[in-house]
């Protein structure tokens, strides 16, 4: 809620479309459009992702010799279409990402609330599961665990859900630590509200762009480290397709089939970036006083 | 009015507090380093009367502001006892500490600060009841509007941001958010020390008249003498969390007995240039808390000092047989010699 | 700094290893049998009585822990698959190629990175300064994976400049370097670049033009001790970087190194080898960011006086 100098009118969102950069505007186009095709995904797939046809394998895609209109990208070594396989990958890589960012999200801000919230032991306990999760690579853990227990689409979200919990820990943390010290969080307990009430209606909301902001970063990377397990054959799981799964899978046939390692890659490389961009564009705009990384 | 009005006699006081003591402590503690000890309230016993206004004074860490969050439970007492129309605070319950928080309100010193940046002042005036679930939500928000109405608050800007506000406009939300509930004692902390002097006069006066509409007992908290002067019927002087002289206002402001008072009324700023009165400097610098000076704690400063205030600290005596008392041992002496 | 706050930080990463064994041993337990896990289902029941026997499985759980913590102590983390061999023996020996790997990486990193970061600082807002940020964004949106199947495929499967697996020759190793290092550079340039501009504009460089010093001198002797604080800090987040990166590139180019042993050890849950892998990581970074905590303490003044919290 800005001053607004007098006579000038209310920024519609068309005002703030019009005031993107162009690559922004490009990144934006290409995010909602992969939304649409992980929403649409069903509809829009020419073929069942997992439908083997054995004896059309290694298909090229239709702009080369020997391709076909039928099989838009071609197949895999399986006979499966690949563009088929891409689409449902988008869908289920940005569900995985999307869950994993949520859970992540829940978990460090309760954990970041109880440690600010009950301070002392709890509150060193806390601290010290935020170090060591900082501390160990987050791919070492996710392997070991992977290791240890047996691969299940379930398990694996969780996994991807704990990825960063820390940041928002250490965040929420911090910021819960100093809003309940401040005037009004204070003058709202002498008017007898609750500790949750305090927390939940006064300090939340406060926060609240700090977690956003947390979240955009979050979610490219979650998808980066999704992709790069999937890749190493141990995120998800054949039946179910990934990006990085199809890159993993048809490395083999990167001399005789390319299309099937390319073509995912080149989607992993845009969708990456397009978040990546505009999610340090919304940075920008939601707090102009966090400079870029 | 609240419905939990006891019967009691008229003369007995409205807030009772005896000995209070507030102990921080720093440091690690344990393994490293010793922890520190800071008596931020350190024995303080005062009685408000209903109807009444209590002034406290004190410089910075005389622990004038701890004594109001200690009372409020802000920060719990580690020791003494608060007792409040006949109840001690001290055994209530959670629960009965919500209902509690009708009775005694409190007014900060940054208004800015008090306030939800993001919720309209109307809205912050209306949480208050709904924290206790007071009237349906028609009849909150049309109290909240008459009573911001009765502060001074136009209704253009009721639905507006803090910070949209100036500082006078924001200190009369935060005195309409305290009294929305009815409190019988209001606490003000510094209520005016954040505002411009020209919106100071304007705020104690609004002060004023709450007081007689709500038939509020007042505590006010201030480093400014004149307005104690001005505003309040009794007042309690303290230094490093001890009170040295109480009394009623217009006795100490007469004769005040504490070389520390007396320091402090000799540098009120008088009104006409050219009347020469002595001030009497404070030598020194104020003391640390962390490490007190042994006896007396403002013998460092005083220039009445003798030998046994280095030592012994001393209790405040009645003087002259009336309600004035004073914590010196010059002082107490020189009465008792009379 | 005073001994009071070393000896904290040490403390504290002392909790830290303790947390990771701890971390291990509960996921060794909850997962199932340890014996079985470990030792296979098809061997001799008497084998997987000496395991359970060896490693304490028969005793109270305290016990076990005790008797874990010790066998890592002793270097002792079980059998590995492969041939029956000690798992420490095994990953030690794979050890030097990774460190080969990583070590080239990161004279390319800062060697790449932070001159280009400074430079685009120097030069801000111009033609090369857009380019060189346009650059690392995409760079670090790329997951290294794609990175290094592009490079194969432009230079294994294309021009078949390179070799595209293995380690031999000395033309082994670029690919990889380049596939790791390219993240990583990308952010250092970020990072030196907005380190030098938030140092470049500030009062006290302004003072030391006003004293007379040329530009170059101002950079040299203000600017850059300044600005290589919060580059110490970023240091520490960088040897997790690579050890990350470095787990999946040495998969993508079959590099005998530690990366690829991890995740053919999960792939083939020889438990053996991860768990050493996994404690052996955990100890090597809460020692690198104990020293950068320490250096990081001597190099700004600002923190000497205490660990604020």
């Amino acid at each position: 809620m800005s001053e607004q100098p007098l006579g000038a009118k209310r920024k519609t969102w068309l005002d703030h479309l019009f005031a993107m950069p162009t690559t922004i505007l490009i990144s934006t186009i290409w995010v909602v459009f992969m939304v649409v095709v992980a929403l649409l995904a069903d509809v829009i797939a020419p073929y069942d992702f997992k439908y083997m046809d054995l004896l059309g394998r290694l298909k090229p895609p239709v702009w080369m010799a020997g391709g076909e209109w039928e099989h838009l990208f071609g197949t895999d070594h399986l006979g499966r279409d690949v563009l088929s396989r891409i689409i449902v990958s988008i869908r289920i890589s940005l569900f995985v990402a999307l869950l994993g960012t949520l859970i992540g999200a829940v978990l460090g801000t309760t954990l970041g609330f109880a440690a600010a919230h009950f301070r002392g032991r709890i509150d060193d306990l806390i601290m010290i599961l935020i170090d060591f999760q900082a501390a160990v690579p987050f791919i070492v853990l996710a392997l070991a665990v992977l290791a240890f227990f047996e691969n299940s689409f379930l398990l694996f979200v969780l996994v991807m859900g704990i990825y960063g919990w820390e940041r928002y820990a250490r965040i929420v943390r911090g910021l819960a630590l100093s809003a309940s010290s401040s005037g009004y969080a204070v003058a709202v307990r002498v008017l007898g509200a609750s500790p949750a009430r305090v927390y939940l209606r006064h300090i939340l909301p406060n926060m609240a762009s700090a977690i956003i902001v947390n979240m955009t970063l979050n979610f490219p990377e979650t998808i980066l480290v999704e992709t790069s397990l999937s890749f190493l054959g141990l995120g998800i799981q054949p039946p179910l397709t990934s990006l990085g799964n199809m890159v993993g899978f048809g490395r083999d046939y990167l001399l005789t089939a390319w299309w099937i390692v390319l073509l995912p890659a080149i989607v992993i490389f845009v969708t990456s970036l397009a978040f990546s961009l505009l999610g340090d564009w919304l940075r920008d705009q939601l707090d102009p006083t966090l400079r870029g990384n | 009015m609240n419905s939990q009005l006891r019967s009691v006699e008229p003369l007995e006081p409205l807030l009772s507090v005896r000995n209070l003591r507030l102990t921080f402590r720093y440091g690690f503690g344990g393994w490293f380093g010793n922890r520190r000890h800071v008596h931020a309230v350190d024995g303080v016993s005062f009685d408000v009367a209903r109807g009444e206004v209590l002034g406290i004074v004190g410089e910075s860490s005389s622990g004038k502001s701890s004594v109001a969050k200690s009372i409020l439970n802000i920060h719990p007492p580690s020791s003494g006892q608060v007792v409040f129309d006949g109840e001690d605070l001290d055994t209530l319950s959670s629960h009965e500490w919500r209902d509690m928080r009708r009775e005694i309100q409190y007014v900060f010193q940054d208004p800015l600060g008090a306030l939800d940046p993001r919720m309209t002042v109307l809205d912050q005036v209306i949480e208050p009841l709904t924290i206790h679930s007071i009237g349906n939500t028609i009849e909150r928000r049309r109290q909240a509007h008459d009573l911001l109405g009765a502060v001074g608050l136009m209704t253009e800007s009721h639905g507006k941001y803090p910070h949209e506000l100036s500082g006078g406009q924001r200190q009369r939300v935060v005195l309409a958010r305290a009294l929305i509930l009815k409190p019988r004692l209001l606490i003000c902390d510094e209520p005016v020390s954040a505002l411009d002097v020209s919106i100071q006069a304007q705020v104690i006066q609004l002060l004023e008249e709450l007081k007689k509409t709500f038939d509020l007992s007042i505590v006010f908290i201030s480093h400014d003498l004149s307005l104690i002067r001005y505003f309040c019927d009794t007042m309690v002087v303290m230094y490093l969390g001890r009170i040295v002289e109480s009394g009623s206002t217009a006795e100490i402001f007469a004769n005040p007995r504490h070389p520390y008072t007396q320091a402090l009324i000799s540098a009120i700023p008088v009104a006409e240039p050219g009347l020469k009165h002595d001030v009497i400097a404070l030598q020194g610098e104020p003391p640390n808390p962390f490490n007190p000076p042994t006896g007396c704690h403002f013998h460092p400063r005083c220039r009445l000092q003798e030998t046994i205030c280095r030592s012994v600290y001393p209790d405040l005596e009645p003087v002259d047989g009336s309600a004035l008392r004073v914590a010196c041992h010059v002082v107490t002496s020189r009465h008792q010699d009379q | 700094m005073n001994l009071a706050v070393i000896s904290i930080k040490i403390f504290r990463a002392m909790i830290t290893v303790f947390l990771l064994v701890l971390f291990v041993f509960v996921i060794l337990r909850l997962s199932g049998d340890p014996a079985v896990q470990m030792l296979g289902l098809e061997v001799d029941p008497s084998a997987l009585e000496a395991f359970r026997h060896r490693w304490g499985l028969d005793r109270p759980v305290w016990q076990q822990f005790l008797s874990f913590f010790w066998n890592f102590m002793h270097g002792d983390f079980g059998q590995s698959f492969i041939g029956g061999r000690d798992a420490l023996g095994v990953v030690l020996e794979r050890l030097p190629k990774t460190l080969w790997l990583m070590g080239l990486t990161t004279i390319f990193t800062f060697g790449l990175g932070i001159p280009a970061g400074i430079y685009a600082s120097l030069h801000r807002n111009t033609i090369a300064d857009r380019a060189i940020m346009g650059l690392t964004v995409a760079s670090f949106s790329l997951p290294n994976f794609v990175v290094g199947i592009i490079l194969i495929m432009v230079f294994g499967v294309v021009f078949r400049l390179l070799p595209t697996s293995g380690s031999e020759t000395v033309w082994h190793y670029i690919m990889p370097v380049v596939t790791m290092a390219t993240a990583d550079a990308a952010i250092f340039a970020r990072f030196s670049r907005s380190a030098m501009l938030e140092v470049l504009y500030s009062p006290y460089m302004r003072t030391a033009r006003a004293k007379g010093l040329m530009w170059g001198q101002a950079v040299r002797r203000h600017a850059l001790p300044n600005a290589s604080i919060p580059i110490v800090t970023v240091g520490g987040i960088y040897v997790g970087r690579q050890i990350a990166a470095a787990t999946i590139t040495e998969n993508v180019f079959a590099w005998p190194g530690i990366g690829k042993l991890l995740v053919t050890s999960v792939q083939t849950r020889d438990l053996a080898v991860v768990q050493c892998i996994v404690i052996l990581v955990g100890l090597t970074m809460v020692v690198t960011n104990l020293l950068v905590d320490l250096a990081y303490g001597w190099l700004d003044p600002r923190t000497r006086t205490g660990d604020g919290k």
